[in-house]
């Protein structure tokens, strides 16, 4: 219960009731990869600040993306960016008042973490597959 | 009798949805500019990313590039920061700290926003 809280009234039961659903995964992912994907904008800014700043600085960065844990950050950050967008889209969808039926909209939660995953693959694949010294 | 509130209430100005409806509007405008901003986003950063250095510099210097980096870093950040507002308002209970997290929220986001769009024009002026 969170701290802090004076009312002596009872509260309604908590998340950790509830059967667990694939949209109720994908709403709290879509949470979840929002906040990574805000610290992710941020190091975006921090790693232009380090190319605009010369090559000589560029080159204190360089070998950390260019490295498994690079790959990896990649891998990771590009596929919260693509499941964001996809159920993003999805929510602009439900906005406009369509698509809430429960079991096109539960398959559609699976459908979009699937395929967020299988695009972060492929695109990593496509990334570092051709590259030297990444080690993968 | 067509007003329920208190006066305490209307001093406090702070109704259930307070200035919620411009934030949910803004908010779904930034995920549709950055929804179509993102494939142009991804190609020219993979494809960039696959120089190195040079490639960096010259998908920033593209007009098209710089376009689509300061549209993305610009509609992200904003979208961001109204993103983690809103869960700061959903978990912090106290309206004291609740209302400190959020400036300190704006604070970075704009900090960062600046650091990023003073760096692509450095580097497209200056190409």
């Amino acid at each position: 219960m969170a701290k802090g809280w004076t009312d002596k009234r009872p509260m309604s039961p908590h998340i950790s009731i509830w059967k667990w659903h694939p949209t109720m995964l994908s709403s709290i992912l879509h949470r979840a990869t929002g906040i990574v994907l805000y610290f992710g904008l941020l190091k975006l800014a921090v790693v232009l600040a380090f190319l605009a700043a010369g090559p000589q600085w560029f080159a204190k960065i360089e070998p950390l993306v260019y490295s498994p844990l690079g790959a990896f950050v990649f891998f990771f950050v590009v596929g919260v960016l693509i499941y964001h967008f996809l159920n993003g889209i999805r929510h602009l969808v439900w906005d406009i008042g369509a698509g809430f039926d429960p079991k096109l909209a539960n398959m559609i939660s699976l459908v979009t973490i699937l395929v967020s995953v299988i695009a972060a693959i492929a695109l990593t694949w496509y990334m570092v597959g051709d590259m030297p010294g990444v080690g993968l | 009798m067509s007003d329920f509130r208190t006066d305490l209430g209307k001093v406090r100005g702070s109704g259930a949805a307070k200035g919620g409806v411009h934030e949910f509007i803004t908010h779904r405008v930034s995920a549709v500019v950055l929804a179509l901003l993102l494939p142009f986003f991804l190609y020219g950063l993979i494809n960039a990313l696959h120089e190195g250095y040079e490639g960096l510099i010259a998908w920033v210097t593209s007009p098209v590039g710089a376009f689509v980096l300061l549209g993305f870093i610009t509609a992200g950040i904003y979208h961001g920061r109204l993103g983690i507002n809103e869960v700061i308002s959903d978990y912090v209970p106290r309206a004291g700290s609740r209302t400190l997290f959020m400036l300190l929220n704006t604070l970075a986001a704009f900090s960062f926003w600046l650091v990023g769009v003073l760096a692509i024009l450095k580097i497209w002026l200056g190409a």
